[in-house]
């Protein structure tokens, strides 16, 4: 009879360590910017994101993977419709590799709020997320050159699964 | 004690100075260049303490076959394969290793789809080598790129 509670403890216990538990992380309101005069063709705007982990109260050593499941772009009021092709937006950090992580290209027209395409590789952005920080790249991809000082909204929302 | 303490705020003091400099330097290969083959313009820049090179000019922006600009057709991921070629960072991730060259870096070629492995050696300050490899540098290709001027209007 022992036996059998020892096994089932052992058991019990093998499952409870592979668990995995899932944390769904909102990143709302990221401000993507970069100085003028923008010229025509891609222009690069950035974002210093810190401690998302820390402030999320999830340990860094225990992150298995990191999922962006939705990423929303909001385009500054000032801007014409059609003057942005298209947009992609990247993750890096000084100890990671550059990840390119969603793009739309064409931009739906009269919209503000842009829905982008996801990336269905997204290995190594758990590396990225363990940097205590990391940028946020967006490239708009512009028709003309732009004197006025722009910069865009980001919401994005990642899955990250820890043991 | 006071002579040990001095000591020690000048070594500090000149590894600072040797960490800015070394920054400086890498900051060179900082520009406009194009490629051997003359089909493209890469915007080198720095972001973080990392350089990256983008498309921002193609002799040929439209596809031939579509008449409209020419997007990454060939990259692996399926996802992907409509994000425009002009603006697409071919040149990713490269650290400044002193000495005129950078390197931990990767290059994309988009008429195959596929990422290599690069170094970039600067021979001198409007002539780089760039050589991008599988595994072992031996087993790889040279192409030298020259820097454009960039106009003041």
């Amino acid at each position: 009879m022992k036996k059998t509670y020892l096994i089932l403890l052992i058991v019990f216990g093998l499952f409870s360590c592979g668990k995995q538990t899932e944390n769904v992380i909102e990143l709302k309101n990221i401000t993507l910017e970069a100085e003028g005069p923008y010229f025509e063709g891609p222009n690069t705007f950035q974002s210093a994101v810190k401690d998302v982990l820390k402030n999320n109260n999830i340990n860094p050593e225990k992150v298995e993977n990191v999922l962006l499941t939705s990423a929303t772009i909001f385009l500054p009021d000032s801007i014409e419709d059609g003057v942005i092709q298209d947009l992609s937006l990247q993750m890096v950090s000084n100890n990671s590799d550059m990840k390119k992580v969603a793009f739309i290209n064409p931009l739906p027209s009269n919209q503000k709020e842009i829905a982008l395409t996801l990336a269905t590789e997204q290995d190594g952005l758990n590396k990225i997320f363990k940097s205590d920080d990391f940028i946020m790249l967006l490239d708009a991809n512009l028709k003309k050159d732009m004197e006025t000082s722009l910069n865009f909204k980001a919401n994005l929302t990642f899955k990250i699964l820890t043991k | 004690m006071k002579f040990t303490s001095k000591l020690f705020s000048l070594l500090a003091l000149v590894m600072l100075c040797f960490a800015f400099t070394s920054n400086d330097e890498g900051d060179r290969l900082i520009g406009v260049w194009q490629p051997s083959n003359g089909k493209a313009k890469v915007k080198i820049e720095k972001i973080g303490t990392k350089y990256y090179g983008k498309i921002v000019w193609l002799k040929e922006p439209n596809d031939p076959t579509t008449q409209k600009p020419k997007v990454d057709k060939n990259n692996p991921d399926e996802a992907m394969r409509n994000v425009p070629l002009k603006g697409y960072r071919m040149l990713k991730d490269f650290v400044y290793a002193g000495k005129d060259q950078w390197n931990e870096g990767t290059i994309y070629d988009p008429e195959n789809g596929s990422t290599y492995s690069c170094e970039i050696n600067m021979k001198d300050k409007n002539t780089l080598e760039i050589r991008g490899y599988i595994g072992v540098k031996a087993l790889g290709r040279t192409d030298v790129w020259k820097r454009l001027e960039i106009k003041a209007n």
